[in-house]
Formats: structure tokens, C-alpha cells, sequence
């Protein structure tokens, strides 16, 4: 038998490879003992209706001081993916990322990530029919998270609603909590809170926010594989002026003139307001 | 007057280093000395008329046992240091942090592994790691026999912790070297690179 000591460091090796199911439809990483990761696929409904569309999340729960990426992750780490598998005629959208945190690392190391919990939703396209009286979802998602060290983590996930004539909503607090903290696309017309516009200044891009004076502005840009940039930074604001996020283009193309991205809004209440800036 | 404008030129000459003071590609790589595991002092400047390849090293991390538990970066660094390549894998852990061995364990750590790099330096106190800026492991920068830097970023394509992507991915830092002792131009110097933050 082997004593109290080895079984523990065998079991934290294995825990940190292997994820346990623990109850209905949650699955935890563990690393020594400990659960990191808590990874549910959930519906914001019970019932789906055929031809109307739903919402699912992948609802991700850290252990307190870690953290998993956006879509983007930064200097370091990768972003969570998630793969569906759904019925036939169905169509799903990419994943809708709420809105990211930037970390700042020893060694001015920037990422950007969720701490405490996600909801990743995608919404989903049913088709005007379907056969049978229940429909089942399965998927993949894979994930690293990061505290002072990384680990990699991920799951097989599996989902079975019902479908009838009528939506049971399900989780609702949750889904609404979400969709709050999605950011809006910018149309670039008039009586959006923020007007942006871009220039390309030799190694930089800037891109110049029109709003209210009292917000702060904090930019996630979205970079193409072959563009690098470095840390964007809110320069000095000008009274009653624009506001302007230089962001240093490392590498990338001579006629890169726009970035699509993120543009996160601090309001003077502290409340957070994020926008989808669509570079061309 | 005179001297007000050498002191204003002289401010804005420090403000352009600091905004500049990332390694440029094509531009002189900074120098540097650092001793490695066997007790030995090792610096950039010894190795001019040789390509080096810097790798920015810790084994806890997941994206580093991708390449190490794959033999991939083994196999690099054998390929490339025999044909006469300098390979110096760089551990910028500080003290008690992830990655920080002693000169023993990375010896034993390396054995056991079979790499084949030319030295594991130790920069514990971040030093080179700032001066180049490595944000990641493995981060890996190439600097040409005239000790001009040529690539800075990824090892390769497929940002992932999955060794079975390995095959898959397009590889950087052979794609660069490779171009570089055949005289042609090197198609992506800069790349994102990718993995776990160095442990500043």
C-alpha cells in the first residue's frame, strides 16, 4: 500500500491532466485537489421552439485568482474555444465574447481575460422543423488558465433540450447578466455615445474617440495573424477634445489603417460600456 | 541657448530610446552576458560570425512541454547546432517562481530530455529578458553571424498547447534561419509569439 505522501503526489499529477464530472453536466479541471476550473454548457432555455432561436452559453468558473482568456489573449496565453456539434439545419453564430479585463504581468506583460466566471454564448438558428421530441448538443471546449503558473484545461460537453410549441426560459439571471456585459457594434452614425475615427502615424495607429468628456477608454484590439502590435495606451486628454488610443504597430501591413477590436468605455459611475469597433 | 537646446535634444534623444528600446529587426541585437549552468560565462559577442538562436525557456510551462515532450525543439536544436548554429536557451524565472532550477536540476532536467542546445544561460533577475523584450515561453529570437537581429516572435503557426499541432504548423525559426544562411530574405521576421508569460 503505498503511504499517505506518494498517493498524493500521484493524484495531483493525475488531477492536473484528467477532468472529473461531478454532477449534471459540470465538469471540473483539478490541480492538487483543487477544482480550477468549472466548465458548464447551459441554454437560456429548457425547451426550444423549431424556427426560433435560443441562446447557449459555455459558463466557465475560475478558481479565485485565476484566469482565462478572450478572444484575443495578449502577450501571453490562448483563447477559450468551442466547438459545437448540432443537429442538422441548425446554425450557430461565433462565440459572443463579453467584455475582457486587461492584466497587467510582472515585466509589463499585458493580457486580457476573465477572472471568477464567463458565460461564452452563441445563438442558435433552429430550423422551421424539427423531428422528434428532443434535440441533443454535444461539444468541445478547451481552455488555459492562469494564475503564476498556466495549465491547460478542457472537455468534452453534452446538452439535451426538449422541443415543443412553447420556450421554458432557464437561467435567465445569468443570460441577462451576459448579454449586459456584450459590447454593441459602432455604425458610425450620429447619436451613438462614441464617434471613433483612425490614423496611421508612421509605427502607430490612433484611433480617436469622440464622447463624453468623463469617460476613460481602454482599447482590445483584435489583430490579424500576421499584425503584431504593442500595449494600445490612452495619450493625454484634451479638454473637450478627442480622446486618442495610440496603439504601436510592430508588424503588419505598410497599408494597415484600421484594427477591428474593442473599445471599452469607463463611465464616470464606474460602469463599463464596450464597443465593437470594425476595422476595414 | 546653445546649451538649452543640446539639454532639450538630449531629452528627447532619451525619450526615443525609451520609446525604441525594443529590439528592432535589423538593428544591432542587444548584447549580453549571462552565465549558464555549468558555472560558465557566456557573451553575445563571442559568438559573431555564427547565427544564434535565443530561446526563452521554463519546463513547468504547458506550451514549452509541447515542444519538449514532441521532441520538436530537440530536434531544432540538434538540426541547427550541427550545422554550426549557437542555441542558447534563456530562463528568465525569477526566484521562486515557476521555471527557476538550480544550475543541477537544469542539467538534470536537460539530460533527461536529451536537448541539444548549445548552453541554458540564467537571467534570474529578468535583465536580458527585459532588454529583448521576451514576453513569453518559448519566445525565440534569431541574430545573424553579424549580430544583427532577424526574427523575433513565435516558433510557429499554431498557437496551441497541443503537441499534436506541431506536425501541422508552419515553423518560424527554421523558415527564418534556413532563408538567412541562403542569403534571401526573411518572409516574417516578426511574429506574435505565444505560450505562458516569462515569470518576471
Amino acid at each position: 500500500v503505498p503511504s499517505f505522501p506518494d498517493m498524493r503526489g500521484i493524484l495531483s499529477k493525475v488531477c492536473a491532466l484528467i477532468f472529473l464530472v461531478s454532477g449534471a453536466g459540470v465538469v471540473a479541471q483539478e490541480h492538487q485537489g483543487r477544482a480550477l476550473v468549472n466548465a458548464d454548457l447551459i441554454a437560456d432555455t429548457e425547451t426550444i421552439v423549431p424556427g426560433r432561436p435560443f441562446t447557449l452559453g459555455l459558463h466557465l468558473r475560475m478558481a479565485e485568482g485565476w484566469h482565462t482568456y478572450w478572444a484575443f489573449p495578449g502577450d501571453s496565453g490562448f483563447p477559450t474555444t468551442l466547438e459545437l456539434e448540432l443537429p442538422e439545419g441548425f446554425r450557430a453564430t461565433e462565440i459572443q465574447w463579453p467584455l475582457p479585463r486587461r492584466l497587467v504581468e510582472p515585466g509589463d506583460i499585458h493580457v486580457y481575460a476573465y477572472k471568477e466566471e464567463v458565460l461564452l454564448m452563441v445563438r442558435v438558428f433552429p430550423p422551421l422543423e424539427i423531428e422528434g421530441n428532443e434535440i441533443s448538443i454535444r461539444g468541445r471546449s478547451d481552455w488555459l488558465v492562469c494564475e503564476q503558473i498556466c495549465l491547460p484545461g478542457g472537455t468534452d460537453l453534452a446538452l439535451t433540450l426538449k422541443v415543443g410549441p412553447q420556450a421554458e426560459p432557464k437561467n435567465q439571471e445569468l443570460f441577462q447578466r451576459a448579454l449586459g456585459s456584450l459590447p454593441t457594434p459602432l455604425r458610425g452614425r450620429a447619436g451613438e455615445p462614441v464617434q471613433v475615427s483612425w490614423v496611421r502615424d508612421g509605427k502607430s495607429l490612433q484611433l480617436a474617440v469622440e464622447g463624453p468628456n468623463d469617460w476613460r477608454y481602454e482599447f482590445f484590439p483584435l489583430p490579424e495573424e500576421t499584425t503584431v502590435l504593442g500595449h494600445p495606451e490612452l495619450t493625454a486628454v484634451p479638454r473637450g477634445k478627442a480622446a486618442v488610443v495610440r496603439i504601436p504597430v510592430v508588424e503588419g501591413p505598410e497599408t494597415l489603417r484600421q484594427l477591428k477590436g474593442v473599445l471599452v468605455a469607463e463611465t464616470a459611475d464606474g460602469e463599463r460600456r464596450g464597443f465593437i469597433v470594425t476595422g476595414r | 541657448m546653445k546649451k538649452k537646446m543640446a539639454a532639450l535634444s538630449c531629452g528627447m534623444l532619451l525619450v526615443a530610446t525609451a520609446l525604441f528600446a525594443a529590439p528592432q529587426i535589423g538593428e544591432k541585437a542587444p548584447d549580453f552576458t549571462l552565465t549558464d549552468t555549468e558555472g560558465r560565462s557566456h557573451s553575445l559577442a563571442d559568438f559573431r560570425g555564427k547565427h544564434v538562436v535565443l530561446e526563452w525557456i521554463n519546463h513547468g510551462c504547458p506550451f514549452v512541454k509541447k515542444h519538449y515532450d514532441s521532441g520538436n525543439m530537440q530536434a531544432l536544436q540538434k538540426r541547427f547546432t550541427d550545422e554550426g548554429v549557437v542555441w542558447l536557451a534563456i530562463n528568465t524565472s525569477k526566484s521562486g517562481e515557476q521555471g527557476n532550477m538550480s544550475p543541477e536540476e537544469w542539467k538534470k532536467a536537460s539530460a533527461e530530455k536529451k536537448a541539444a542546445h548549445t548552453s541554458v544561460l540564467l537571467d534570474p533577475d529578468g535583465k536580458v529578458g527585459r532588454a529583448y523584450e521576451a514576453k513569453v515561453t518559448p519566445h525565440m529570437f534569431i541574430i545573424d553571424p553579424e549580430g544583427t537581429l532577424i526574427y523575433n516572435g513565435a516558433i510557429d503557426s499554431i498557437r496551441s498547447a497541443d503537441r499534436a499541432d506541431v506536425e501541422k504548423a508552419e515553423n518560424y525559426v527554421v523558415k527564418a534561419l534556413t532563408a538567412s544562411k541562403e542569403g534571401r530574405p526573411i518572409e516574417r521576421a516578426v511574429t506574435q509569439p505565444y505560450g505562458c508569460a516569462v515569470k518576471y
